[in-house]
């Protein structure tokens, strides 16, 4: 008797039963080469064999791997006509013969297709019909990543690049920044505006899908020009210095004023600022710069900030430690109309510093009168309006840029407040808040995702009564 | 060659026009014209592959063949059907007329297929069953049918033969050139048999020639009409009219570029042992390749595809991206593309492919090949 | 800090690795949960160790995820488009094989990710720089070829052409319809979102449950086939290295097409990698021997078959990991041409918002992806011989209506209620299409690729006009 074996994909033989058996010896084939039968067409392991098996093997026949042919086809599948291959059809495609189906199989075929379709309509639908929620850009946080939302907020700083055809701003709605790109969109923007393009100071609506990163912050792509719509076109006006309070921080305003001082310094962690003092007849302001933020600006811009120049330019007002500061919002905007003597400015100091000071107390507002009221009583109808609270935390939660107070009255009625950090550092024992503190202080009403929540706007408006 | 070499092959050449990849350059990182970024390449790409595309999902369906042989998948009839071949054979050495035979594949699960092989002897048409196999048609052990039932053969009264005599101008100057290129052509060896097992099923054509023998031809429907140049043509100009319509920049690029993916895969055919019906329908029949290559060998097809992706990247690089710093220098373009083409092929074909003989050390005979076989599901 | 991140590295690895061999529950659903954990304790867990927690997680799905992908996938020829590999020698009682098998090709893929480290930073960072402008027509083509290289399945019986047309494309015509449905509800989500904007971080959640976790659990429901309970246990696994040498290329050419292409599955991928490498050929080579006795040509050896279904695991393993490992891997080769790194994936997109790499972490990944999948690999022997002999136990139905109250739970509580569970009825429709009308499942993918495409070319206000969904 002859025999073939298979060896690296290729058959040597014919060899004798003897030969093979002299081969399992020395180990040039083991339990599982596969060895022929002359004159037979199925290849089995050798272990397999029934000539070459001792009872060992034997007993091991179970453990070698096989394949069993019954396992192969399965007759579930076939056509019980023909037995050929109809798989989930309904009618063998050979023989036509109509292939008995479950009738749950032939319900999930029916369903799949009909869902679908009717599925996608209403998906449709259901997205025609969407309005996107507004949200503060203070309350984004990381789970948000993605989310189709609505923002409504001023522009504070708006850049057009004619080569990319593409266009960036940065939008503040007052909790926060966020900066928006339209990449390749500017000719389509310019279409649907014509001459009206949003511009500095312009309060805007943006619907849009956000993108956070831990790296760059959140920004929010607008892919889709119409999603920008103009609520309030900004009227630019000219102020003077000296009539500026607090009460204007976060305003865009024109003014006229000079480089009356420089100072350089570097901080503790070796970023460089420029100080500059702005002043005018009526009183002055500081405006720092970042090294980086100047680093790359053309040398007639950087000119423009020396000593004894007299500038027009667009600032927005901030705040930083209590004092009021300027920002820079258009270096391309910035406009020298003269040049002053800044020593006779100097030597007018003093009385200057004098008047702003008596006439600023002067000036201090008549109190309005702000009534208390509860959480219970507050309508629709309050939102926009300032009253007087006296409240109890319930719980506080720690957001990425605020925290999150569920707070009761006296008579238990439950309402939010969103306390943004750049706020609660000013708090005093604002830390030690916990659950069961008591608190009062004049808040503004103001809706949000349909609810009532209260908003604080000055950092003296919340006192901690009771840690 | 396979399908996604035509693909690859068809890009690689697009990328080659210096406007077609600016167009295609997406807006976010690069200045564009127009509005938004051009999907033009996939032209090429979708065109690379059309002439088969038509063939196996299209073509193929209107070959209506003169004799069907369906097998029964519980307990096939080898004996059976090598009659009905010889019957289709004898009647066209009789009549004079083309008889066409198709085949079908038996299909016995999702992935389970009976194989089947058809031998065509000059005087003898066998069939021989062998195992069950996956759709990758690699057999399962254990699964051929028993030894009774196995094979089938039919002795016949007319002679076939693989290579015809009769032959156009356009095949006398393929020869011609093949001849110029690997020397006269080897004498015919015994022809391959044909195997049968996924998918679709495959059809053979009998034509009676002068000297009385029938000549069988593989897949007669194959590369025919679809492989013109001609039609190529024809089917780019909807895209330059759409493109124009469309109101796109450079719109008459669109058609060139669709033609050109069309044209790659014609010319990389004519390499291969069936060529193509080049100017159907001005000159209809089919002619034969160079035989530079095995359409289905996976060593030219892996390098083709591996040399188109360099170009592709190569030509983004040039013409777009420019953020290869080897491809500031003009010299530097020599050393990209030597290090990344030319030496990578070289040691792929001769080390990768000495390990490959010696593993697969096939001790191979010289056996004949019928028009094409080996090409059915993959070129 | 090393103490740390081996604790939490461990800790990632054992709780993916339990997870993970819950049928149907993907590595991106468990991580969205620890993420929202995460949330809740961020003052606990200190911000270094997320990135080796959520490596150590994903490395432990790509092990251990073998095993319920082994064990409990349908092997319903009635209703089934095709029966992996692995299910087939589940049949043939050799599961065991089949899970080991896998988890050494991605033990494989281990090896490979150390070795090309100098290729993604020096070679692969260039690739990156060049191509990225030009992704929306890569993935075009992707999608072109994909759809274009699906061959019909019938046989093209009937008496007409168009009899025979319609028989042969039965199925190239569901792939059709499924990629073109999955591509529509693509680009309504992605142009007007539906979920609430406070677990938009996990918005693509209920789509991918309802593409692909509920219509295999349907299939498996309705269908008649058990798993064989009898599954061997052999001492030796029967591989050798000319089965990861053969199994490399296509592996390593799948897993960098998936890592690296946006909305490329690791099948996908698969797919490039078989048309380019294509072994087919090779293993016909055994056509041209001499004939066996009795019959007339070929004399094939069964080890081809055994070789094939070796590679076919061993590669599927290294494509695994790559996609899900390598993807994540890549965010961490930060070099001046990409400063944000190459991270592509559902983890990367999940984590960008609270974690960003910084240089030299790519090592400390590296050793994450070691550990963990040296401890993973073990655990998978262990979990395999576990599942063996508790299968008898096992009604995998029973299991199953459990899963879908559980993945119900999930979609409504983390996918956005009513609307999380509507939209997860509606892919769970088109996901049964491919799964009852037999053409690839993947075609599911478009609602991904052809959105990103699009919106990457810039077409997103020409979408959102055509749907008037401004």
């Amino acid at each position: 008797m002859n025999w073939y074996i298979s060896l690296n994909s290729n058959i040597e033989g014919p060899y004798t039963t003897e030969q093979i058996k002299e081969f399992y010896k020395t180990g040039k084939i083991n339990n599982d080469t596969y060895v022929l039968k002359e004159g037979t067409t199925d290849w089995k392991s050798f272990g397999m064999t029934p000539e070459f098996q001792t009872k060992q093997q034997n007993v091991n026949q179970q453990k070698i791997q096989n394949i069993n042919p019954s396992n192969v086809v399965d007759e579930e599948g076939l056509c019980p006509t023909c037995g050929y291959f109809a798989g989930s059809l309904l009618a063998c495609p050979r023989c036509g013969a109509s292939v008995n189906k479950k009738i749950s199989l032939v319900l999930v075929k029916k369903i799949s297709v009909i869902g679908s379709i009717i599925g996608i309509i209403l998906l449709w639908y259901a997205a025609y019909l969407k309005q996107p929620i507004t949200v503060n850009i203070g309350d984004i946080d990381e789970k948000m990543n993605g989310a189709f939302v609505r923002i409504e907020g001023k522009i504070i700083a708006y850049e057009e690049n004619k080569e990319k055809n593409s266009l960036r701003m940065k939008i503040d709605d007052g909790t926060g920044i966020i900066n928006i790109s339209a990449f390749n969109k500017l000719d389509a923007l310019k279409k649907i505006f014509k001459d009206r393009m949003p511009g500095i100071g312009d309060k805007v609506e943006i619907v849009g899908s956000i993108n956070e990163t831990q790296k760059f912050g959140i920004s929010m792509f607008l892919s889709v020009p119409e999603r920008l719509k103009i609520i309030e076109k900004f009227d630019l006006k000219e102020v003077e210095l000296g009539k500026l309070t607090r009460k204007n921080v976060g305003d865009i305003v024109k003014i006229v004023a000079v480089v009356s001082s420089y100072d350089k310094r570097t901080t503790r962690k070796g970023t460089v600022l420029h100080s500059y003092v702005l002043r005018d007849k009526t009183g002055k302001i500081g405006l720092t710069l970042f090294d980086k933020a100047i680093a790359n600006l053309p040398e007639e811009t950087k000119s423009l900030f020396n000593v004894g120049n007299k500038l027009e330019l667009i600032i927005r007002i901030g705040e930083y430690r209590g004092e009021l500061q300027a920002e820079i919002v258009d270096f391309s905007k910035i406009v020298k109309v003269g040049e002053e003597n800044v020593e006779e400015m100097k030597k007018e100091e003093g009385k200057e510093e004098e008047s702003t000071e008596k006439e600023e107390s002067k000036k201090e507002e008549p109190k309005e009168e702000i009534k208390e009221n509860t959480v219970g009583n507050l309508k629709k109808s309050d939102v926009g309006k300032t009253y007087k609270f006296k409240l109890e935390v319930i719980t506080l939660s720690k957001k990425s840029k605020g925290t999150l107070l569920k707070l009761k009255d006296e008579n238990g009625d439950e309402i939010e407040m969103m306390v943004w950090d750049s706020l609660s550092n000013r708090i005093s024992n604002f830390d030690k808040l916990k659950s069961g503190s008591q608190i009062e202080g004049k808040f503004e009403v103001s809706e949000y995702r349909n609810k009532l929540q209260l908003k604080i706007k000055e950092a003296e408006d919340l006192k901690i009564i009771k840690k | 060659m396979k399908g996604f070499t035509h693909f690859m092959s068809g890009i690689a050449a697009a990328t080659f026009i210096p406007e077609v990849v600016r167009m295609s350059t997406s807006s976010r990182l690069d200045t564009v014209e127009g509005a938004a970024s051009s999907f033009i390449i996939l032209l090429a790409g979708a065109f690379g592959i059309l002439p088969d595309t038509m063939d196996f999902k299209l073509g193929q369906f209107f070959s209506i063949a003169e004799y069907e042989i369906d097998p029964d998948p519980r307990n096939p009839d080898p004996q059976a059907m090598t009659d009905i071949f010889a019957k289709a054979v004898n009647e066209a050495g009789d009549t004079g007329k083309d008889v066409r035979v198709q085949l079908f594949p038996i299909q016995l699960g999702a992935s389970l297929w009976r194989q089947y092989n058809i031998i065509f002897e000059p005087d003898e048409v066998i069939i021989q069953f062998n195992e069950i196999v996956k759709t990758s048609q690699v057999p399962i052990p254990n699964t051929a049918p028993p030894p009774e039932r196995r094979v089938g053969r039919t002795k016949l009264r007319y002679e076939l033969k693989a290579r015809t005599n009769e032959i156009c101008w356009m095949n006398r100057a393929v020869r011609w050139l093949r001849h110029k290129i690997k020397g006269e052509d080897p004498p015919p060896g015994p022809v391959k048999p044909s195997t049968l097992d996924i998918l679709s099923g495959t059809q053979f054509a009998f034509h009676k020639e002068s000297d009385g023998k029938i000549y069988f031809n593989w897949l007669p429907w194959h590369r025919t009409w679809s492989h013109s140049y001609v039609l190529g043509f024809f089917l780019s100009i909807p895209i330059y009219i759409i493109a124009y319509l469309l109101n796109l920049h450079h719109w008459w690029l669109y058609g060139l570029v669709a033609y050109l993916g069309f044209f790659v895969h014609l010319t990389e055919d004519m390499t291969g042992h069936i060529g193509g019906a080049l100017f159907w329908p001005f000159h209809k029949p089919r002619s034969e390749g160079l035989e530079l290559f095995k359409a289905s060998d996976p060593r030219t097809n892996f390098s083709i595809d591996y040399a188109a992706m360099v170009l592709i990247i190569y030509n983004l690089d040039r013409f777009s991206t420019k953020k290869i710093p080897l491809l500031q220098t003009w010299y530097g373009h020599i050393v990209f593309l030597l290090l990344f083409l030319v030496i990578p092929l070289f040691i792929y074909f001769k080390v990768v492919a000495k390990i490959k003989e010696k593993l697969h050390s096939a001790k191979k005979i010289g056996l004949e090949e019928p028009d094409g076989t080996g090409e059915a599901f993959v070129d | 800090m090393p103490l740390v991140i081996i604790l939490y590295v461990l800790l990632g690895t054992v709780v993916a690795g339990l997870l993970c061999l819950i049928p149907s529950l993907h590595i991106y659903n468990v991580a969205g949960i620890v993420l929202l954990i995460w949330f809740k304790v961020r003052d606990v867990i200190p911000y270094y160790v997320i990135a080796p927690l959520f490596m150590s997680m994903i490395v432990a799905y790509s092990f251990l995820n073998n095993i319920p992908m082994t064990f409990f996938a349908a092997a319903d020829e009635s209703a089934g488009a095709s029966i992996l590999p692995s299910v087939d020698m589940v049949k043939n009682g050799k599961g065991r094989d089949a899970s080991i098998l896998s988890g050494l090709g991605s033990l494989a893929g281990i090896i490979i990710l150390i070795i090309f480290t100098p290729f993604f930073y020096f070679i692969w960072t260039y690739v990156t720089a060049v191509i990225s402008p030009h992704l929306h027509w890569l993935l075009g083509i992707i999608m072109v070829f994909y759809i274009m290289s699906e061959w019909p399945k019938g046989a093209g019986r009937g008496k007409t052409p168009w009899e025979k047309f319609k028989d042969s494309w039965r199925n190239v015509f569901a792939g059709m319809v499924t990629f073109t449905l999955s591509a529509i509800v693509g680009l309504i989500v992605t142009t007007k979102p539906l979920t609430p904007p406070e677990l938009s971080y996990q918005s693509i959640m209920p789509i991918f449950l309802g593409f692909f976790a509920f219509p295999s659990i349907i299939q498996t429901l309705i269908s008649d086939s058990k798993i064989p309970h009898k599954q061997y246990k052999s001492k030796y696994i029967n591989a050798g290295y000319s089965d990861f040498g053969v199994a490399a290329l296509p592996g390593i050419i799948g897993g960098l097409i998936a890592s690296y292409m946006p909305a490329v599955t690791a099948g996908i991928g698969a797919i490039f990698a078989s048309h380019m490498t294509n072994h087919r050929n090779l293993q016909q080579a055994s056509f041209e021997k001499p004939t066996q006795p009795g019959t007339v040509v070929k004399l094939y050896t069964p080890e081809i078959y055994y070789q094939q279904e070796r590679v076919f695991l061993i590669g599927g393993g290294v494509t695994k990991l790559l996609y899900y490992v390598g993807a994540f891997l890549l965010l961490f080769v930060l070099t001046d041409l990409t400063p944000n790194g190459m991270g592509r994936g559902g983890l990367n997109v999940l984590l960008k918002p609270v974690f960003s790499p910084e240089k030299g972490d790519y090592f400390i990944m590296l050793a994450t992806i070691i550990f963990s999948g040296s401890i993973s690999m073990l655990a998978l022997i262990w979990f395999t011989d576990i599942t063996i002999k508790l299968l008898p136990k096992i009604n995998i139905k029973k299991i199953y209506i459990v899963i879908i109250f559980v993945l119900l739970l999930i979609v409504y509580f983390m996918g956005g209620g009513l609307t999380g569970i509507f939209i997860a009825a509606v892919t769970t429709c088109i996901g049964c299409i491919p799964v009852f009308y037999n053409c690839r499942r993947s075609h599911c993918m478009a609602v991904l690729l052809v959105p990103i495409a699009l919106n990457m070319a810039g077409y997103s206000d020409a979408i959102a006009r055509i749907l008037k969904l401004i």
